[in-house]
């Protein structure tokens, strides 16, 4: 089957790579190739140097995996926050809509995935050896799972469960009150305040 | 639940069609390949989110188009008008709309628009293998409750999970299998005793329509054969308890973990998971031996038959509302006292929807009420208003068909 083209084959290569981000289809790149096409020459370097800047300052968090500029991330380097409670997320941007909804002292951890064999991620794929290594090393008491309610993140939270078992910490998984299935993008604020606040020991 | 309108775009042959249908009987008469089982399959896709037919999602799309779409206005018993949209692209993942809101899980359908589908191949229910009736007893919990849908499709995903994991044998942790069985577990039981909970209620059914259609045709029974529950497996009745008991389930949870233990040898040899309710067989029993077996070809087909009806009753008395029927060239198949019989229960509250290439099907049914009729030519659609004799022998010579005799 041939697909239209737009006659150049330089902006059909851009569509296309365009198209590969997530969360955008064919049709949004088509899209947002011919809005830049048609920026100014300064706002299309602005674009291109903050990408640029971004891949040559921001990296994870040596410590939880999450964003940081430099060694460790802002929270990691606070010491107002709680070193008690550890927070264990799939994503770094699930740590951002957590912090947004500014129900959590605590800090995090985060997985970089989920278990899923279909996707070939297995645990020695996740950040769970220094999961374990922190929980050792940092005092400890509480480990808060906020996995999506899917499949993949209940295997996830059952294998980090079994794999900390230990009966001086306190593990605990998100209320309900997430979407089953969904995930913490989707989530509002007052439903992860209830999430939070409702969160059930596991066992 | 009754359709009011349907608008399709690019699916299958069907470019464009736009119709508002009868809520009695919907007749769709043409040749073959015409594209009026295709609109049959429009019409039961959005009951579950899937084709019916179980075909793929790509293959639903018009050759060369980009995205096929389904739009259905469905009233309730209320008479409250529900839109349902079903968007699927060529690449990437189709998106499924109820009154303009993206759903998240195709369990969110349940409820809205429930279809009982009789085909030539479903005809062969009773004949085929007892994992086919399996996937009907699925079927029909899914469409009385989005509860157990949901559940369905979260232990396909595990045991999706867990098949992938054994493929990579012995390179597999213990400690990953235990995560997975587990999760078997854990949305696998809920589907073992609500399917044992309701077979008996099932048979009832089956068994009345059978003899109705049948008289002294024999009893029909049904059978669960299960990889997990021993046949003694009891599930006490609970007034208040609107699914399965947590001690039914915690029961069943032993007898899995025990299923699931013994066949870990054998799992390992074979790459797949060898117990669970995706291994439970459903056997038809006729005067209490298999039907599959050593019934006869008619009364398997009356079997289906009974089976499928019982399915429309009992989603009648699960949910308050009756289900459409879609019959595809179903009567073709059928003896003329089959045919009554089936007609005569269809005559109920059902809405109908009716794919056929025989005028004498139509000339059947021209007195029932509310009785709308289409030509299917090409992908294209256009109703007869005139379905007088005059006009069906015009049809009938256009056909190619030759009166029935008798
Ligand atoms: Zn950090």
């Amino acid at each position: 089957m041939s697909r239209p083209t737009y006659g150049s084959h330089r902006l059909d290569r851009l569509i296309k790579l365009l198209g590969r981000l997530p969360g955008i289809g064919s049709k949004s790149a088509a899209r947002i190739a011919l809005h830049l096409l048609a920026d100014s020459d300064q706002g299309v370097q602005e674009l291109m140097g903050a990408v640029q800047d971004v891949k040559d300052h921001v990296r994870p968090c040596e410590r939880c995996g999450g964003i940081a500029e430099s060694e460790l991330c802002s929270i990691c380097e606070d010491p107002r926050r709680d070193r008690g409670e550890l927070c264990v997320v799939a994503q770094a941007t699930d740590c951002f809509n957590i912090e947004r909804a500014a129900v959590f002292q605590g800090r995090y951890h985060v997985l970089g995935g989920l278990l899923s064999p279909l996707d070939g991620i297995q645990p020695a794929d996740l950040n769970l050896g220094s999961l374990a290594h922190r929980i050792a090393s940092e005092d400890v008491e509480e480990v808060v799972i906020a996995l999506s309610a899917s499949v993949e993140g209940e295997a996830t939270a059952l294998y980090i469960q079994r794999m900390l078992d230990d009966d001086r910490l306190r593990i605990t998984r998100l209320a309900t009150g997430i979407p089953v299935g969904g995930h913490l993008d989707f989530v509002d604020d007052v439903t992860l305040e209830r999430a939070f606040s409702g969160r059930r020991p596991l066992g | 639940m009754i359709l009011e309108r349907v608008k399709l775009t690019n699916f299958r042959n069907l470019e464009q069609i736009e119709l508002d249908v009868s809520p009695r009987i919907n007749i769709f008469l043409g040749r073959n390949g015409q594209g009026k089982t295709n609109l049959l399959e429009a019409l039961g896709y959005l009951s579950l989110g899937r084709s019916p037919r179980g075909c793929r999602d790509q293959e639903l799309i018009q050759f060369d188009e980009a995205f096929g779409r389904i739009d259905l206005v469905v009233g309730d018993r209320h008479g409250d008008a529900t839109r349902l949209e079903a968007a699927i692209p060529r690449d990437g993942k189709k998106r499924i709309r109820i009154d303009g809101q993206v759903v998240e899980r195709l369990s969110d359908l349940v409820g809205h628009w429930s279809v009982v589908r009789f085909d030539p191949d479903e005809v062969e229910l009773a004949k085929g293998s007892p994992e086919h009736r399996r996937r009907f007893l699925d079927h029909t919990l899914s469409l009385s409750s989005a509860e157990y849908f949901r559940r369905l499709l979260d232990y396909r995903r595990a045991l999706a999970q867990k098949n992938r994991l054994l493929k990579s044998w012995p390179r597999v942790s213990a400690s990953e299998l235990e995560v997975w069985n587990q999760e078997l577990v854990k949305w696998g039981c809920p589907l073992l005793v609500e399917r044992q909970s309701v077979l008996g209620r099932l048979e009832e059914l089956t068994a009345r329509i059978y003899s109705e259609m049948a008289p002294e045709g024999g009893t029909i029974e049904l059978r669960l054969r299960s990889t997990v529950l021993p046949p003694q497996f009891e599930i006490p009745a609970d007034p208040e308890a609107l699914g399965p008991t947590q001690e039914s389930l915690d029961r069943a949870g032993d007898h899995f973990r025990i299923a699931l233990e013994d066949a870990r040898m054998e799992e390992s040899r074979f790459g797949h998971c060898r117990v669970g309710p995706h291994r439970d067989r459903l056997e038809l029993l006729l005067r209490g031996r298999s039907l599959r077996r050593y019934g006869s070809q008619g009364e398997m087909r009356t079997a289906s038959i009974a089976l499928k009806l019982a399915q429309g009753e009992f989603l009648f008395e699960r949910t308050q509302s009756r289900p459409a029927v879609l019959l595809d060239d179903t009567f073709s198949e059928l003896d003329r006292e089959r045919t009554d019989a089936l007609q005569t229960w269809l005559h109920q509250e059902h809405q109908l929807f009716i794919a056929t290439a025989r005028i004498d099907d139509v000339v059947g049914m021209r007195e029932w009420p509310g009785l709308r009729v289409w030509q299917v030519e090409g992908g294209r659609l256009t109703e007869l208003d005139d379905i007088s004799d005059a006009r069906l022998e015009v049809l009938r010579e256009e056909l190619g068909q030759e009166e029935a005799r008798g």
